[in-house]
């Protein structure tokens, strides 16, 4: 575990320039609506206050941007011991998408089908892709943690998605 | 006599069992790998918010010392520092794992734990009411100079660029302005209606640290390996030396942790470098000191107590963790400051007693469950994640019964990630999340009254200059390291 930034991989100037262009349609976004307020609910009372805050975010948020786009882009470095270890890294640089589009699809099913369903489904997937357990295991393991979690949550009280058919 | 009747009352057998149950959990949760402490809390926060107010407040707090006690467990064991504080306990306490005395490091944390928990406990309960005294006299203009100080603070001392702490910092302040204002009037929502109330905070927390942190394991992919504990206590000279390294941390850390934007990462480095100057042999540092790890944990320990210090009497969290406290403050509608020791007396002395029995209770507990902790760890990843991302999302949609706010988490866990593997810190948004409408109320507050106020104020402008001393601070050792090419870690 280290935390010198000398060993990160450190933004490039396209990555740079993404960031640039985001915090600034963000800033944009914000002044647009400060302004709106100002000018066009001048008449409600505390609007005039509530779009001046707006104002003075977006100012603040497009000076800081400009000071950043200011500062020289790094590179990240050609080789080294990082670039070396690499190989496993750049190996594993699709996962973290697997499984947010894995957790996305779960999001999802929670608002179509049952709690349980859902988690059965989402546990299943994981399993299955991350873990690369057998089809049974993976079933058994998916289903027993998604009955159980139901039957725990409905126990302590707490509120789930109810879609479709419920099994507690 | 307030203390006492707190510690009295947090022994009660219903608080005894949050301070119990909070402790277990947090550990539990800080011991897997790829949960720190905030997430811990941040996932584990609205599962609380069935408890009654006292109950909500300790089981927090509980989780919390678990959470960190856990994350130095797999410093120890595993070189996988649960939290950031947790990296400089790894210095020593892993180098002693692999000289295969994994047992005195882990009795050794757990003892100095408890003495600078204790110690702090203590301090808490001396300083909190006097500097709630204090701050009676705090008009708009202080709470407004305050807020800032504490987000420039955070935003200045977070390590990396300043300028990108200080937006991301901003773009906090106008995530927290969503929804509909102190004067009802709905901004930022663009005619959406599920925008109307703004994000609730337990999905922001989640999403920033619980599913960020599991995309970010997801990442780097780490293996781990774990050793056999083997003999337990350590010797009495072991013991004797690490007395004295604890105290010394203890008294170093607490002052400083009381700071906003001054983490236990930072106390914890201070104190090990202490600790290195003042022994006989500091060669022995970063090769399994004893005293290494004693100075490390008693100092992450008295800086998480010094944090609660403004947190309870100014009502200013000094950081994510004590963000997450202060929102469960304000869900029961209770408002931390100085008014907090004089109204809610019963509650807060009952809090800073539970400080005491939750110490006493790591202690007992942790040392014979260090085994159970250590087999834990070894559950594997791919059946880990799933399990936490399943908690992430069962913890935003609790406090609300609203799937909309488990998208909430799922956006910010996408930001939280982003936000880290592009080098950003996140801690200035979350501080900022949590002071927005601290900074916003003050000002309007101020600007009702007359913008002449803040010229009459002196408490304001002394806050603002102790900001700009942060950022001086910080660049003026920034340029030092950069001059000097000094390496802040350990190899």
């Amino acid at each position: 575990m280290t935390s010198d930034p000398a060993l990160k991989i450190l933004p490039s100037s396209r990555s740079k320039t993404i960031e640039l262009v985001l915090l600034g349609l963000v800033a944009i976004v914000v002044f647009a609506e400060g302004y709106r307020f100002v000018t066009t609910l001048s008449g409600s009372i505390g609007a005039a206050e509530a779009g001046t805050y707006l104002l003075l975010l977006a100012g603040l948020l497009a000076a800081l941007t400009s000071a950043y786009a200011l500062q020289p882009a790094r590179r990240a470095p050609a080789a080294g011991p990082e670039a070396e270890a690499g190989d496993e890294g750049r190996a594993g640089r699709h996962k973290p998408w697997i499984g947010l589009g894995l957790f996305f699809g779960y999001v999802v099913l929670l608002g179509y089908v049952d709690y349980a369903i859902a988690t059965f489904a989402f546990l299943a997937a994981y399993l299955k892709y991350f873990g690369q357990y057998r089809t049974v295991t993976v079933l058994v393991v998916a289903a027993a943690v998604a009955l159980g979690s139901a039957y725990l949550w409905q126990v302590l009280g707490v509120a789930m998605p109810r879609n479709g058919f419920s099994f507690f | 006599m307030d203390l006492i009747n707190g510690i009295l009352s947090a022994a009660s057998p219903e608080n005894l069992l949050y301070a119990l149950v909070g402790s277990l959990v947090g550990t539990l949760v800080g011991v897997l790998p790829g949960i720190g402490s905030i997430s811990a809390v941040a996932i584990l926060f609205p599962f609380t918010a069935y408890l009654p107010p006292d109950g909500m407040i300790i089981t927090m707090a509980a989780i919390f010392y678990g959470s960190m006690y856990g994350g130095s467990t797999t410093a120890i064991l595993m070189n996988v520092p649960g939290e950031v504080s947790s990296v400089v306990t790894a210095f020593d306490g892993y180098a002693m794992t692999r000289q295969g005395r994994p047992g005195p490091a882990l009795a050794i944390s757990a003892i100095t734990s408890f003495m600078a928990g204790v110690i702090g406990s203590v301090l808490v309960a001396l300083i909190g009411p006097s500097v709630a005294r204090l701050a009676f006299d705090f008009g708009p203009a202080e709470y407004l100079g305050l807020a800032l100080f504490g987000m420039t603070a955070i935003s200045a001392l977070s390590g990396g660029s300043m300028v990108k702490a200080f937006i991301v910092a901003v773009l906090g302040l106008i995530l927290v302005s969503v929804g509909v204002d102190m004067s009802d009037v709905p901004r930022l929502t663009f005619g959406q209606t599920d925008l109307l109330l703004g994000f609730e905070l337990a999905p922001v927390m989640i999403g920033l640290f619980g599913v960020a942190e599991v995309l970010g394991s997801l990442e780097s992919g780490k293996s781990v390996t774990v050793h056999a504990l083997g003999k337990l206590m350590p010797t009495r000279a072991e013991l004797r030396s690490s007395v004295g390294s604890a105290l010394r941390a203890t008294a170093v850390s607490f002052p400083l942790g009381m700071l906003p934007g001054m983490a236990t990462s930072i106390c914890s480095f201070l104190a090990y470098q202490l600790e290195r100057k003042v022994s006989r042999h500091p060669e022995r540092f970063g090769k399994g000191a004893i005293e290494g790890v004693a100075a490390a944990e008693a100092a992450n320990n008295a800086a998480g107590m010094a944090h609660f210090v403004p947190l309870l009497s100014l009502g200013i969290p000094t950081g994510a963790t004590m963000a997450l406290l202060l929102a469960a403050f304000n869900m029961y509608g209770i408002t931390p400051g100085p008014t907090l020791f004089t109204q809610h007396s019963s509650l807060i002395w009952t809090l800073i007693g539970s400080f005491f029995v939750a110490n006493i209770i790591m202690l007992i507990l942790n040392l014979p469950l260090v085994g159970l902790w250590a087999r834990l760890i070894t559950v594997p990843y791919p059946v880990l994640a799933p399990i936490i991302l399943l908690l992430c999302a069962i913890g935003s949609y609790v406090p609300r019964n609203n799937l909309f706010d488990v998208w909430v988490c799922f956006a910010f866990g996408v930001l939280g990630w982003l936000l880290h593997k592009r080098d950003w810190p996140v801690a200035p948004l979350v501080l900022a999340y949590v002071l927005g409408p601290v900074i916003e109320r003050s000002a309007r507050q101020v600007w009702a009254i007359s913008p002449d106020l803040l010229l009459e104020r002196p408490g304001f402008w002394a806050f603002i200059a102790a900001g700009l001393f942060a950022v001086i601070w910080s660049r003026s050792g920034q340029a030092k390291r950069a001059r000097t090419g000094v390496e802040s870690g350990e190899e």
